[in-house]
């Protein structure tokens, strides 16, 4: 794993799983289980094979997965903080609410439901955080599973390479053939 | 001079633990999409809420997209339902139809070809050109769930088995894969 350049690609995938999954609007993609942080996972390992001279092990792209899940985890609380405090992420929740409460046959839950949006309404801004982040940590969580599974995936989508080594340290024609033999005919030229 | 020779063996039990940790992590969050709907109908709203909440940011939770339980709808919708119906269904059946020990990743063209119908059925459906159907989100899903199942067990084999490797080589072992033991 050390000699792997995973990080950058684990940054770029993080990036579209945090950003992409907080903003409202975009975020309706995950529509189709998680696809944000699927791709993420994907994307940071498809990035690294590309970069990488030798075949990428289903090990090592659980673990950029891992990574891309960590930084996406990170940047999507970062992005999805200011957007809950100004109420915007709660739309969606109050909205099932309303429909919870409207469809409720039993009047006990009817009047439950109705408190709760009451009060998720009324919210301050501080209020709404605090409420928000138990949510938000069980989100990032589970982000950071699916892109672990998106690591998964993107090594038997795109690492066709199998067994293949790296490139000897040596060019073929080493030492050239007009290299004076080296003094005291000991030793010798190291082989490729 | 007495040579020894340090060994590790792969334990052929790993894969089995592998897999029914997997199948069991699939059943506890199969269990939190269908609680979702009785908790709230049982009158447990807070709960039932947190199950709600925590899958909004993977679903969008349409109630008139979703099947209903008890009268209220599932905690994600049809099409995502039949995705992890098909993961659990894929993995219930792995071992009859695959080795557990067999790590070779099937062909990436299954998984486009599983992937297919769903996206025809999602790409028609949000451009106009027909109406996607419960039947058809949750068929296309589960098909996708299927192939799902079969990729993510054998890399969290292969996964765990490198480990193993790496584990070994760490402590200056010789690493044997399943069967090998036997011919020394």
């Amino acid at each position: 794993m050390n000699d792997l350049d995973w990080k950058q690609p684990a940054l770029i995938g993080g990036l579209i799983v945090g950003i992409l999954s907080a903003v409202p609007g975009i975020s309706a993609v995950n529509l189709c289980c998680c696809a944000w942080a699927l791709l993420g996972g994907i994307v940071a390992v498809k990035l690294t094979i590309g970069r990488s001279q030798r075949p990428i092990k289903t090990s090592e792209g659980a673990q950029i997965g891992a990574a891309a899940g960590l930084i996406g985890a990170v940047i999507f609380c970062i992005v999805a903080i200011p957007i809950i405090v100004s109420g915007l992420m709660t739309n969606s929740s109050l909205k099932l609410m309303a429909w919870i409460a409207e469809r409720a046959n039993d009047p006990k839950l009817q009047q439950m439901m109705d408190e709760a949006i009451k009060q998720a309404a009324s919210q301050t801004a501080a209020q709404r955080l605090v409420s928000s982040l138990p949510v938000l940590f069980v989100q990032a969580i589970i982000f950071c599973g699916f892109t672990v599974l998106g690591g998964l995936l993107g090594v038997a989508l795109f690492e066709k390479r199998k067994g293949e080594f790296p490139p000897s340290q040596y060019p073929p024609n080493y030492p050239p053939a007009d290299y004076p033999p080296p003094p005291g005919g000991q030793g010798g030229w190291p082989q490729s | 001079m007495q040579i020894e020779a340090h060994i590790t063996t792969a334990q052929p039990h790993k894969p089995v633990i592998v897999y029914a940790a997997l199948l069991l992590v699939s059943f506890v969050w199969m269990a939190a999409i269908f609680a979702a709907p009785v908790l709230l109908a049982d009158g447990h709203v807070l709960s039932a809420m947190v199950i709600y909440r925590g899958l909004a940011g993977i679903c969008h939770q349409i109630p008139d997209r979703s099947f209903h339980l008890h009268g209220f709808p599932l905690a994600v919708c049809s099409r995502c339902t039949g995705i992890y119906v098909g993961f659990v269904v894929g993995l219930m059946f792995y071992p009859f139809v695959r080795s557990l020990r067999n790590q070779t990743m099937p062909s990436r063209n299954w998984l486009i070809a599983a992937s297919l119908p769903m996206l025809i059925d999602f790409g028609g459906g949000y451009l106009g050109l027909f109406e996607n159907t419960f039947i058809s989100r949750v068929a296309t899903g589960g098909l996708l769930g299927l192939a799902f199942s079969v990729y993510i067990l054998t890399g969290m084999i292969s996964v765990v088995q490198e480990w193993e490797v790496i584990r070994a080589s760490r402590n200056g072992r010789a690493y044997l894969p399943p069967g090998e033991c036997g011919k020394i």
